[in-house]
């Protein structure tokens, strides 16, 4: 009973590492250095997972929305932001704290001890929209418009920014092939300094990458309002006594707006409530079903 | 609640255009470009390219 008890309170952590092997479970590409080349890679997973990692049996919505927008046949995704709304429309950002494998390595990452840890960054607010000027700039205009002579565009935000192409597709890759090796250059130089700059801050910070850069979280964060899957708050039994807020490692403020888009629904802030007064849409419906309301 | 319930129906409303988008996306043969792009090594994604 206490084992099971034990594995409850650490939930989250066991789907975001199951759901993170399931993605990547093509064991063979780590040991032969190549990507898996099946058709299940038409589909997209909807965390942020290259593609080219060497155990990804799916693809990366970032990554495939770059390259249908910056080729020659299309000019817009109907299949990518489909997909995005889909998912977004069904649980927003539970993607985020649940099921993103580069989520997943901040989270170990800043459970690391004897570190100092810091809860408030100078112009946290501003720094929270630069994730929307990343998914506006990088994925959406310059691989629209900035094509070569051919008239294909180039996946920007994975070729300058993204730490979780350089952390699971780049590193695994360039170590195992000699030829790749060889074509290293100043770009990848770039990727791993900003990854390295990540991983020391998700040290310090909870989710440094999530809460400032990701453009990922930045659509599923404008679906957190209306999704199937929100927070709501008792109005009769919150006191606002901003426990919530404390625990929250987000920094959201719940009993104000428990469906803010940077609200990753870990769900940390339900469990601390002395008042039980914060529930998921999903507990609503339940109890409705047993008191047949 | 009634708040909740108008949010109810703009997610399922957005979640009903997200399925007519895909099925649109796939007719229109997007998914094989994604396939054919995730099918070999993405030297930009990797740092090289």
């Amino acid at each position: 009973m206490k084992r099971i008890r034990r594995l409850g309170r650490h939930s989250r952590l066991l789907v975001q590492v199951l759901f993170t092997a399931l993605t990547n479970g093509y064991l063979l590409g780590f040991a032969r250095g190549r990507i898996y080349q099946g058709e299940s890679k038409q589909i997209c997973v909807p965390g942020l997972n290259c593609y080219s990692c060497p155990g990804a049996v799916a693809s990366c919505p970032i990554g495939s929305l770059q390259a249908v927008l910056g080729s020659r046949n299309y000019r817009f995704s109907f299949y990518v932001i489909g997909f995005l709304m889909i998912v977004g429309s069904l649980m927003g950002r539970v993607v985020c704290g649940w099921l993103c494998p580069f989520g997943l390595a901040q989270d170990l990452l800043h459970k690391i001890p004897f570190v100092k840890k810091i809860r408030k960054v100078p112009f946290d607010k501003q720094l929270r929209y630069l994730k929307y000027v990343i998914l506006a700039v990088f994925v959406v205009a310059l691989p629209l418009f900035l094509v070569n002579v051919a008239g294909e565009g180039t996946p920007w935000f994975c070729k300058l920014i993204c730490p979780a192409g350089t952390l699971l597709a780049g590193i695994p890759l360039v170590s195992m092939n000699p030829a790749l090796q060889a074509a290293v250059g100043f770009l990848f130089g770039w990727k791993i300094f900003l990854l390295i700059l990540v991983v020391l801050l998700s040290v310090m910070i909870y989710r440094p990458f999530c809460k400032y850069l990701c453009p990922l979280g930045a659509i599923y964060g404008i679906f957190n309002r209306f999704s199937l899957y929100r927070y709501e708050v008792d109005e009769e039994k919150c006191t606002k006594c901003g426990l919530c807020q404390q625990k929250c490692e987000m920094d959201v403020k719940v009993f104000e707006t428990p469906n803010s888009a940077e609200c990753i629904r870990c769900g940390k802030c339900i469990k601390v409530c002395p008042q039980q007064a914060i529930h998921t849409t999903l507990q609503r419906s339940r109890n409705c079903k047993k008191e047949r309301c | 609640m009634k708040r909740e319930r108008v949010k109810t129906g703009v997610g399922c409303l957005v979640l009903l255009a997200g399925c007519l988008f895909l099925l649109y996306g796939i007719h229109r043969g997007e998914h094989l470009t994604v396939e054919q792009k995730s099918s070999m090594i993405c030297l930009e994604c990797i740092g090289i390219g």
